[in-house]
């Protein structure tokens, strides 16, 4: 366990399964840079469930792929390091690097439609998994995978196994990316958007899924959704993400209760005032819709990126950029005028 | 499956009606009476020639005609040849196996050269690899076949002597011989080819290499051989193969001027001697045949393309 500024963010937590130190990641376009992810950090301890929230394009798939390596040749990783369980994948060999891929970080993409190869059956793609880290033959990886489906929520697993994916619905598939990623068991689950395509009895059942990998195998999970029920449900901490950066983090129960960021409050549905914790158990509630939109950033943040869109803005939020400060227990904020009277104006 | 073959099929059956009809409206479009050419220089009396149309049938009404000719023609006979008197069926069988053995290993040129390229290019993109690549593609595209065909034979069997000038020999009275002398002719038609084969085996493959398919095999852990050898390629074979399917009907075509150049006695000359010996018989069941050849290849094509593609092979609707 390597012991760095960021560890302190995760008092609650033992061990720090996953640290992310500084991300940045641009994307060089026709049209110039974008600054898709800015200085993001953040620690995951063992067998926690961290949420990653944000409206649409602040940067979260992004930060997803950059763990897993995966981003595409038009991103760079500008700054950044991935530390999994002590060790910096920088210094793997890309061989190294596969062999954690599948068994040790198990990857939901958000996209179920495209995600999965459309000339292989089901049960090969998930077999694959099988026969790649865990050694299984052909006939035991099928045995595994109709396993594998069952315990997804997919009926008729024996006879799903053989199909392919457009013969699959958009929750079916999702399901199925599912059992790939937690196929091995891994110590890391990251699921980009799970349960978007799913009805609200699959989507508990796959919660149930994740809480059971989490008690059972210590499983570690990020989590990114819109939906603040899940995120109720099932996460222990929440990052809150905006263009890029972080501006809140706090354990879950504290930022329904206490949120401290004027975007926070706003994606909670609430004017800044009190009687938020009755937000929580409002089931499936989706993110509040913002006025105004997320910038696209062609350049670092030199001010608070949300101000176009906050009603306390003021001046120096216009040129200056708020950097992370505690704000009690495991709470952190960035913001110049956090909290529900607007800190100490 | 059945049913989608059925109806290919059936759709084959009805493009060859068509083609037959349209070659034998054809052949009778061209300038000149056939009744004359078939009575050929010295006969020029009229009675002659009434006798002559009589005898092949040609003062019927067309579709009597057409239906008298395909009737013979699906039994295998197609008359005779004006030129030499031999039946055109033993003709034309005897000149297929010379040029489907062309045929065949231009396309295994194309194949074994355009493929890797193409994935190479694809993988290595942007490298030197790939600038080579398209170098060969944009020449192999631009050159036509008888100017490579013309080049291959002054430099590699005038100047060096390398390989046996123009001409043929049996495969069954020298292999060896026959395999030598091929291989220029199929360098020569299929180059082209290969250069498309590569080109479209490039865009695949950079198409299928960023897509979020490839992304999940890589989060999977899979080797690069398998994210490319495997979940990249067997996308990329489906644009690919129907690719080759429409170039092949086009080798034919390419093995015209090829079997010309190389003094090759295959169909492809057999058709364009025909043409300028105004042999009708002979031309008019080259055509059909090569219908026959072209219609029967886009048919297996399909079925490889549905054999590949399972959104066709199982749910038996087209995409
Ligand atoms: N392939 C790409 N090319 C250029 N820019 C990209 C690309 N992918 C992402 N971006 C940029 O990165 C930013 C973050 O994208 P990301 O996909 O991480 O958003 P997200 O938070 O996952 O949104 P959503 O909730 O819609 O999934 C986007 O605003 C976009 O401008
Ligand atoms: S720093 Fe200023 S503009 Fe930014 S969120 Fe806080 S109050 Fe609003
Ligand atoms: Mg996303």
């Amino acid at each position: 366990m390597t012991a760095t500024g960021q560890a302190a963010d995760t008092a609650s937590t033992t061990q720090t399964r996953l640290q992310v130190d500084d991300l940045s990641v641009r994307f060089h376009t026709d049209d110039g840079d974008i600054c898709a992810v800015d200085g993001l950090s953040f620690d995951l301890g063992a067998r926690e469930v961290l949420a990653l929230v944000g409206e649409s394009g602040c940067g979260k798939s992004v930060t997803a792929t950059a763990i897993l390596g995966l981003l595409p040749d038009a991103a760079e990783m500008t700054s950044g390091r991935i530390v999994l369980d002590g060790t910096d994948l920088a210094g793997l060999s890309r061989s190294q690097l596969r062999a954690l891929r599948g068994s040790k970080i198990g990857m939901v993409f958000q996209e179920p439609m495209t995600s999965l190869n459309p000339v292989f059956t089901v049960g090969r793609q998930i077999g694959e998994v099988l026969t790649r880290h865990l050694g299984h033959r052909k006939r035991q990886a099928r045995e595994v995978a109709v396993e594998l489906l069952d315990r997804v929520g997919i009926p008729a697993p024996r006879q799903r196994i053989s199909e392919y994916p457009h013969q699959l619905s958009g929750g079916m598939r999702q399901r199925v990316m599912i059992a790939m990623a937690i196929a091995c068991n891994p110590s890391v689950l990251i699921a980009d958007e799970p349960t978007t395509a799913l009805d609200v009895t699959i989507q508990a059942g796959i919660l149930d899924i994740m809480r059971s990998l989490r008690s059972d195998l210590g499983t570690s999970i990020i989590l990114i959704t819109h939906d603040l029920g899940v995120v109720a449900d099932i996460a222990d901490r929440v990052v809150i993400m905006y263009a890029g950066r972080k501006i809140e983090q706090a354990p879950v129960e504290q930022l329904f209760s206490q949120p401290q960021h004027p975007y926070t409050m706003g994606l909670l549905g609430a004017v800044p005032r009190p009687g938020m914790a009755a937000m929580m158990h409002g089931a499936d509630r989706r993110l509040a819709e913002i006025p105004g939109r997320v910038p696209v950033m062609t350049a670092p943040a030199s001010d608070c990126s949300f101000h176009p869109r906050c009603p306390r803005a003021a001046d120096r939020c216009r040129s200056l950029r708020p950097e992370l400060e505690g704000r009690g227990h495991d709470h952190r904020v960035a913001c110049f005028y956090p909290g529900e009277e607007g800190g100490a104006q | 499956m059945t049913r989608y073959l059925l109806r290919r099929t059936l759709h084959a059956l009805i493009a060859l009606f068509l083609a037959t009809v349209m070659v034998f409206i054809g052949i009778r479009a061209l300038p000149g009476d056939p009744a004359i050419a078939l009575a050929g220089e010295e006969a020029l009396n009229p009675e002659m020639i009434e006798a002559i149309r009589q005898r092949y049938g040609l003062d019927q009404p067309p579709p009597v005609q057409y239906w008298r000719w395909i009737g013979q023609a699906v039994q295998g006979d197609f008359g005779r040849s004006i030129r030499t008197g031999l039946p055109v069926s033993a003709l034309i069988v005897s000149r297929i196996p010379i040029t489907i053995q062309l045929t065949m290993l231009s396309l295994l040129v194309a194949v074994t050269i355009g493929m890797p390229a193409g994935v190479i290019s694809a993988v290595r993109r942007g490298k030197p690899a790939d600038y080579l690549a398209n170098g060969f593609g944009l020449a192999g595209l631009s050159i036509p076949n008888f100017v490579l065909g013309m080049a291959l034979i002054i430099t590699l069997t005038v100047d060096r002597n390398w390989f046996p000038s123009s001409g043929y020999t049996s495969f069954a009275v020298d292999p060896v011989d026959n395999l030598m002398r091929m291989v220029l002719p199929a360098i020569t038609l299929g180059t082209s080819m290969s250069a498309i084969i590569m080109r479209q085996m490039r865009s695949s493959m950079l198409d299928a290499l960023t897509a979020d398919y490839v992304r999940t095999a890589r989060s999977k852990g899979l080797s690069e051989w398998s994210v490319i050898g495997s979940h990249a390629l067997r996308n990329s074979l489906i644009t690919v193969t129907t690719v080759i399917g429409l170039q092949l009907a086009g080798l034919l075509s390419g093995a015209v001027i090829t079997e010309q150049i190389f003094l090759i006695p295959g169909f492809g000359k057999l058709l364009l001697d025909s043409v300028f010996q105004r042999d009708y018989p002979v031309l008019q069941g080259v055509v059909v045949i090569a219908a026959v050849a072209y219609v029967s290849i886009n048919l297996l094509v399909d079925i490889t393309y549905s054999l590949l593609n399972p959104r066709i092979r199982v749910s038996g609707t087209g995409v």
